[in-house]
């Protein structure tokens, strides 16, 4: 990697944390629903962001996918129809702010017995394997999911067949 | 006398460059708006037994008419009321078409030609084309009126009724092919002989209605419905803000069609040989005139269709697009096991 790409891969990696921080902060904080949605879409694209800079560029389309464009569009689709403005509770700030507290500490601790600033080593992810292990080793509960999902899917459906009726 | 600016034409001529802003980004598709907005003027006008555009440049059936709109558009004051949220009202429009430009750095423009060469360049697409709808409501809630809310909230709605169909379908092509890679499944299409469309027709079908669904073209215009609800989330907008969030709708029809016709019809084959040794993008030519005449395709349908309503569409959707979507991976899937 040549020194220009390098310092580039940094200035994202930075640029895409305080996206990722400050949407997070707007997520939480603020009173409009709506925009608490979208702060959180784009807390979830610079995390995919991040993703992608760390090597894992299929996660991180699928992150986006799933956890940006339909998770968001979904939860905005329930807040307007469900007509509840989230509220934040008085009694509940103080435990938000201990928590938040106590999360951070926990991260230093991992950071700090993992080392800060050390390389940590890469790992290649051969989706094929991932698949050919899951099917020979885990069959039988991949048959259930597989015959859940499937339920839901067609649950699904007939309830929106049915609407008519 | 070249000689100092070969640094930028070598930039420019780079595919991570070339790919996004020119072909078959964004001045190409700058091209394709212009032209296309007049083609589907004047294919509704036909129909419907009118002119359409004319009095500028009547000689060549006023085919200026859309470069006069969009010198209006950049010279016409954009007002900003006041009960509007400003930065987001501001921003929404260049966030839409930015979101919307972005795809075109994963699409293969030609053979062994794209800005930034991923194995998984369908599902990276997808999810870029993902964001619109959020920006869209962003936009509408941001502009604090009771016809874009209105607006917003049938994107919401329309977003949830076209969206797994689309994924569904282009999955259930990618399954066949083996590959989450567009350059790929041009060449599989190739090694066949056969294109997609041909391959998985249901695919195809549920792919290019989904699509319309999504780009808000008519029938399924119904995030803005002129009709009922002014422009919808649009309807604050004026000047060269209405100009992007207009703009950037019919590019993101481009971008779907581009990706379907790669999916469902060879994409750039036939190649033209002689034309990829000029330039590697120019073999794409024949990727170009097929979307382009799809993309005609899809703008004619508004003179012969009327509007769904919302509630229809969303039925379509859900009733229809979606069982045929999981019925087109089924048949995926057979063709696999049957060794096809």
């Amino acid at each position: 990697m040549s020194p220009s790409n390098s310092v580039l891969e940094e200035f994202a990696y930075l640029a895409l944390s305080l996206i990722a921080l400050g949407s997070g902060l707007v997520a939480v904080s603020t009173e409009q629903a709506v925009y608490a949605a979208v702060a959180l879409g784009f807390t979830g694209t610079s995390v995919a962001g991040l993703i992608a800079l760390l090597g894992y560029g299929y996660v991180a389309a699928f992150h986006l996918l799933v956890y940006v464009g339909a998770t968001v569009t979904f939860m905005v689709f329930s807040v307007v129809m469900m007509r509840q403005e989230p509220r934040l509770m008085r009694s509940l700030a103080t435990v938000s702010v201990l928590n938040a507290v106590l999360l951070g500490l926990v991260f230093y601790m991992i950071a700090v017995s993992t080392g800060i600033g050390g390389v940590l080593p890469s790992i290649n992810i051969d989706l094929g394997r991932v698949a050919k292990e899951f099917i020979d080793d885990y069959w039988f509960p991949l048959l259930l999911v597989v015959a859940s999902l499937a339920t839901i899917m067609i649950e699904g459906i007939v309830v929106a067949r049915g609407e008519k009726k | 006398m070249l000689g100092p600016l070969d640094p930028l034409i070598n930039f420019i001529l780079e595919p991570y460059f070339f790919s996004p802003f020119i072909y078959p980004g964004l001045t190409i598709g700058l091209v394709v708006l212009l032209t296309l907005i007049w083609a589907e003027r004047k294919m509704a006008a036909k129909v419907q037994l009118r002119y359409g555009p004319l009095y500028v440049s009547k000689q060549i059936g006023g085919a200026l008419q859309m470069i006069a709109d969009a010198l209006r558009f950049f010279f016409q004051e954009p007002i900003i009321p006041r009960q509007v949220d400003k930065i987001v009202f501001l921003a929404t429009p260049a966030l839409a078409l930015t979101v919307t430009v972005l795809p075109f750095i994963f699409i293969p423009a030609a053979p062994s030609y794209v800005g930034v060469a991923v194995s998984y360049s369908l599902p990276l697409v997808l999810a870029l084309g993902a964001l619109i709808p959020v920006v869209i409501i962003l936009m509408a809630w941001g502009a604090n009126n009771k016809f874009t809310l209105v607006g917003g909230i049938r994107e919401a709605f329309m977003t949830v009724g076209y969206e797994v169909a689309l994924f569904i379908s282009a999955f259930a092509a990618a399954l066949y092919y083996k590959t989450l890679d567009l350059s790929v499944m041009v060449e599989k299409q190739a090694s066949l002989g056969l294109p997609g469309i041909i391959i998985n027709p249901i695919a195809g079908f549920v792919f290019f209605v989904a699509m319309l669904m999504a780009s808000s073209k008519l029938p399924f215009d119904i995030v803005e419905g002129e009709q009922e609800i002014v422009a919808g989330p649009f309807t604050e907008y004026s000047g060269i803000l209405y100009g992007l969030v207009m703009g950037a709708s019919y590019l993101y029809l481009y971008v779907l069609m581009l990706v379907f016709v790669e999916m469902f019809l060879s994409g750039w084959l036939p190649v033209i040989h002689g034309l990829g040794s000029i330039y590697p993008a120019l073999g794409g030519v024949m990727l170009f005139v097929k979307t382009y005449i799809l993309l005609l395709f899809a703008v004619f349908l508004r003179g012969v269709y009327g509007r769904y309503r919302l509630d229809q569409a969303l039925s379509l959707g859900w009733r229809r697009l979606v069982p045929l979507s999981l019925i087109a991976a089924l048949w995926s899937f057979g063709l696999l096991i049957a060794g096809v």
